[in-house]
């Protein structure tokens, strides 16, 4: 580097140190917070030296948060989306590099799209679908006066329903479908060189036995750097759980915080809160700090 | 876009695509057809018939001025996250990039707010910024009644504000960092030999190289506090106080959801939805833009 | 073990056609070589061999099978690709052995055949490895073993050794020659390299723009090019080429900036007047003194020392020309050579097609 002066050098240093402090404020405060006893947290101005007392709040707001409960649902959810989004991202992009069919590019188009539907602008009708996966072909058929057709025919009255309210389906399956992981795939693929499809060809292997025992493998790196993020992504899901879970053993952790913050008629035992929140925090910080490298690869694959 | 060896099979590639495709289609392209359909109908919460209206529902979100309020609000919380999240991260990942010794710890550190769900944070900056207790609580032992963002609207907004930036840095500062990476040493250093001062260099050298990844950054940070802005504000606020921080999304959720307002919600979403198309589609040229540039 | 015949093969790629309409015959065990600059469609031949691209029109058969319609696998070839092909995250043992495993061989016998395949390619202590810990020649012997163990009737080869240095090439040029002897299959080699082919092929295929020039022993081919492509595109350095007339009734050539060069045969194809091209190998030029028959007169330009011989550059009026020559001359570049072609090796063609003319035909 030009200029490596030790002005230079100092002025970047106490930047930095600035800019760490900074954002390592709010999970400073919240720590210290959670160490602290009732007492010591109420008290203004509050200290920043840790207390001594961060099990007793942990395990105070593990029982009041209903943590164990919320902790598998969450688990299962993010695992949940992990898997599912790889496998139809993979399975999808692999159809679409190594086949020709039809309607190959729309199909491209279609899931590639969804990056301009967010969930936030459709909340409602999306609920509405979530009540009833199948409302859908429901109203497709009646639109086509099939289900009237059916009735006539048979005497069934044709009603078809699957309601994802309150289930793990509901939780993982609209989640998905991914548009960056799918392009993300389809990038990788087309990279590898064609000689190993033509020798896997050569060598009698079908597509399916290509794409697992070939083309997965091959993708391994890939796989591991959008894992790290599809599970900060699925552990951080806030919005979808919120709407389609009303019993509360559905619920998961990051949708119980708001639980833990006082409301006004309560003791403000922000110790306990900030305890449960750095339990929540903990799993997806633990993975991104441990798979780093990864996390920063699937973090930048996304523009490339 | 297809490879040269292909496999031959007439039914395997549909099944291949079947399960996305499917998701897609019931849970994006069917409810955003539904919004469609609802804003340009009179539909009534609890069943029944809807009634085709035309452009009503859209005259009277454009006549309302709550919806003003709330898109003047969306505006506002955009451009400070946007400005406050990048010029941070810039900052950073220029100092972090001209750093040897201890880059990891530097990287380790800013990683992190990446990591930590939008409520969590929003619970963890809700304790630092309470009137009465935590961090920020001694300001009002100096001067009593000088911050409270449970009753003063713009001290609420500089919360979720300062919450929101602080949760984007991450994914900025990785971007612009590796966007430093990429500019080859040479350019800077022939830039020095030429008597180029640091500050010069970076003005005219650094940053046009680094400008489509600060373009790229900027719409999607754009696109992002429109949408994603949601968990912050529900935690910390619920738009409040007096809906001093309802912006565009919460005010979708509150009034399709808590309102039970369909049409009125639907219609407010088909605009959004508008924007975030418009937005997407300018970061689509901006990807074309890059490929071009790789090549 | 098979022959393979094409007849009329054709292929397109959307409007565009690049190959015209191919019929070649290869023999149950002989090692043909197809040959041709880049783009001349012999690697989309060697493919469609393969079944890796469709027939547009036309007829494939391996043995007495059609195999137009057939997958890969069910033709009996195997192939050894440019870039190896092979799976990086298999050992040599799996990427060899992954045709027998996908074929539910029993484990005992794959390993016993893996076993004599590396012994034969002298690879045995290198199958625990993967292909990034393998050197290109290594990575070469395991793409091999890995057509060889299938025992197939057919091997194709798409240009394996234009990724090795020089000295490795030639060396595997040998083996793969020796390993053919050996296996005794049929062999269709792809190549642009053309010593490659003249030093491995049985048969020689020379294809250019999608259509074969000429099919023979690399010998004929050699002696009796089919066209001035052919002439020029075999043998190195090139065949040297001249516009020139036949004169005195087709019994001699001259122009340009030679004398008359008498034809052996006495009669040359057709009458005088007749615009034709001559075509002199370099090493059947030579320096000589004055007062020899067909002399051509050359100023030189500069030459080539390769050590046990020379390369003379010269120009011969507006043309240039080059003599390849092992005498030891101590001429300097803007001398005038006196140069001698035997005349029992020169070769006529038509000025405007290309084609051989032969002393007989008077086209």
């Amino acid at each position: 580097m030009i200029e490596r002066t030790p002005i230079l050098n100092a002025v970047t240093h106490t930047i930095l140190a600035v800019g760490l402090v900074v954002m390592c404020f709010p999970l400073v405060i919240a720590f210290v917070a959670a160490t602290l006893p009732y007492e010591a947290v109420i008290d203004v101005p509050m200290t920043l030296i840790p207390g001594g007392e961060l099990l007793e709040n942990a395990v105070k707001a593990w029982e009041r948060g209903e943590f164990a409960t919320q902790g598998v649902n969450s688990v299962v959810m993010t695992l949940g989306i992990l898997f599912g989004k790889i496998a139809c991202a993979s399975l999808t992009a692999f159809a679409i590099c190594y086949f020709n069919f039809r309607f190959r590019m729309l199909a491209f188009w279609l899931i590639f799209i969804t990056l301009m539907l967010p969930l936030e602008v459709r909340i409602v009708p999306t609920y509405e679908v979530a009540g009833n996966a199948l409302l859908p072909v429901q109203q497709l058929l009646e639109v086509l006066w099939l289900t009237d057709l059916v009735a006539w025919l048979s005497g069934v009255e044709v009603a078809l329903e699957w309601n994802l309210l309150d289930t793990y389906w509901g939780l993982t399956l609209p989640l998905f479908a991914s548009a960056t992981a799918t392009f993300l795939f389809r990038q990788f693929f087309l990279t590898i060189p064609e000689e190993l499809a033509e020798a896997a060809k050569m060598d009698g292997a079908g597509p399916i036995r290509f794409f697992f025992q070939i083309l997965l493998p091959l993708s391994k790196t890939n796989i591991a750097a959008l894992s790290v993020i599809m599970f900060v992504f699925g552990w951080n899901q806030y919005l979808w759980p919120l709407l389609i879970t009303t019993d509360p053993d559905m619920r998961t952790l990051v949708m119980g915080l708001e639980n833990l913050i006082p409301s006004e008629d309560e003791l403000p035992e922000w110790n306990v809160a900030m305890a449960g929140t750095l339990m929540v925090m903990l799993p997806p910080i633990v993975v991104v700090l441990v798979l780093q490298r990864w996390f920063v690869k699937g973090l930048l694959g996304g523009e490339k | 876009m297809i490879k040269r060896v292909l496999f031959r099979n007439r039914l395997l590639p549909y099944l291949l695509i079947l399960p996305e495709v499917l998701i897609v289609f019931v849970f994006f392209y069917w409810p955003s057809a539904k919004a469609l359909f609802w804003s340009f109908t009179l539909e009534p919460p609890f069943g029944g018939v809807a009634r085709w209206v035309g452009l009503d529902n859209f005259r009277e979100l454009f006549s309302s001025p709550e919806y003003y309020e709330s898109a003047g609000i969306t505006l506002i919380f955009a451009f400070w996250t946007t400005a406050i999240s990048m010029g941070l991260a810039l900052l950073l990942a220029i100092f972090v990039d001209r750093v040897i010794r201890g880059l990891v710890v530097y990287r380790t550190v800013l990683m992190w707010p990446y990591a930590v769900a939008a409520p969590a944070a929003a619970v963890a900056f809700q304790f630092i910024f309470q009137p009465g207790v935590g961090f920020f609580a001694f300001l009002n032992d100096i001067w009593p009644g000088i911050w409270d963002p449970n009753i003063v609207g713009a001290d609420a907004m500089l919360m979720v504000i300062i919450a929101a930036s602080w949760k984007s840095i991450t994914y900025n500062f990785i971007f612009f960092l590796a966007g430093l990476q990429t500019i080859p040493r040479t350019f800077v250093e022939a830039a020095a030999l030429d008597g180029a001062g640091p500050i010069r260099r970076f003005i005219t050298i650094v940053f046009p190289l680094l400008s489509p990844t600060f373009f790229f950054l900027l719409v999607i940070n754009v696109t992002d506090s429109f949408t994603e802005g949601f968990g912050i504000i529900n935690v910390m606020t619920q738009g409040g106080p007096g809906g001093a921080t309802n912006i565009l999304v919460y005010k979708i959720y509150q009034d399709g959801f808590i309102g039970l307002d369909l049409s009125g919600s639907s219609a407010q979403s088909v605009v959004l939805m508008g924007l975030v198309i418009v937005l997407t589609f300018i970061q689509f040229k901006w990807i074309e833009r890059r490929i071009h540039y790789a090549e | 073990m098979a022959n393979v015949s094409m007849r009329q093969v054709r292929k397109s790629f959307g409007t565009t056609e690049v190959i015209h309409g191919i019929d070649i015959e290869i023999g149950d065990g002989e090692f043909a070589v197809i040959v041709g600059p880049s783009g001349c469609g012999k690697s989309t031949l060697l493919r469609m061999i393969a079944g890796l691209e469709a027939v547009t029109a036309g007829e494939v058969a391996i043995g007495d099978r059609v195999v137009n319609d057939l997958e890969p696998k069910e033709r009996d070839v195997a192939m050894v690709f440019q870039n190896y092909g092979l799976y990086p995250h298999m050992t040599a043992f799996q990427n060899i052995s992954y045709a027998l495993r996908i074929a539910r061989r029993p484990k005992a016998e794959i390993r016993e055949r893996v076993e004599r395949v590396a012994r034969i390619l002298g690879i045995e202590d290198l199958l625990a490895r993967k292909p990034s810990q393998l050197s290109g020649g290594q990575r070469q012997r395991v793409a091999m073993g890995r057509a060889i163990i299938r025992e197939p009737d057919v091997f194709l080869f798409d240009e394996p050794l234009s990724n090795l240095d020089a000295k490795l090439r030639s060396q595997m040029r040998v083996e793969i020659k020796r390993l053919h002897d050996e296996l005794k299959a049929t062999s269709i080699f792809v190549t642009h390299d053309q010593v490659e082919a003249m030093t491995m092929a049985d048969r020689l295929v020379v294809m250019n723009q999608g259509v074969v020039e000429q099919t023979g022993t690399p010998r004929q081919i050699y002696r009796h090019p089919g066209s001035t492509y052919v002439a020029g595109f075999i043998g190195a350095p090139a065949m040297n080429l001249l516009p020139a007339t036949l004169s005195d009734g087709g019994a001699a050539v001259e122009g340009g900036g030679m004398g008359r060069i008498a034809l052996p045969n006495g009669a040359g194809p057709g009458g005088s007047g007749r615009r034709v091209v001559l075509g002199i190998r370099p090493e059947h030029l030579a320096v000589v003194a004055d007062g020899n028959e067909g002399l051509l007169s050359a100023r030189l330009l500069y030459a080539e020392d390769l050590g046990a011989s020379r390369l003379l550059h010269c120009a011969v009026g507006d043309d240039e020309l080059i003599v390849h020559t092992q005498d030891e001359t101590g001429d300097r570049p803007g001398d005038t050579l006196r140069l001698a072609a035997d005349p029992a090796n020169l070769h006529l063609f038509d000025a405007e097609s290309g084609r051989r003319l032969e002393a007989a035909d008077s086209d």
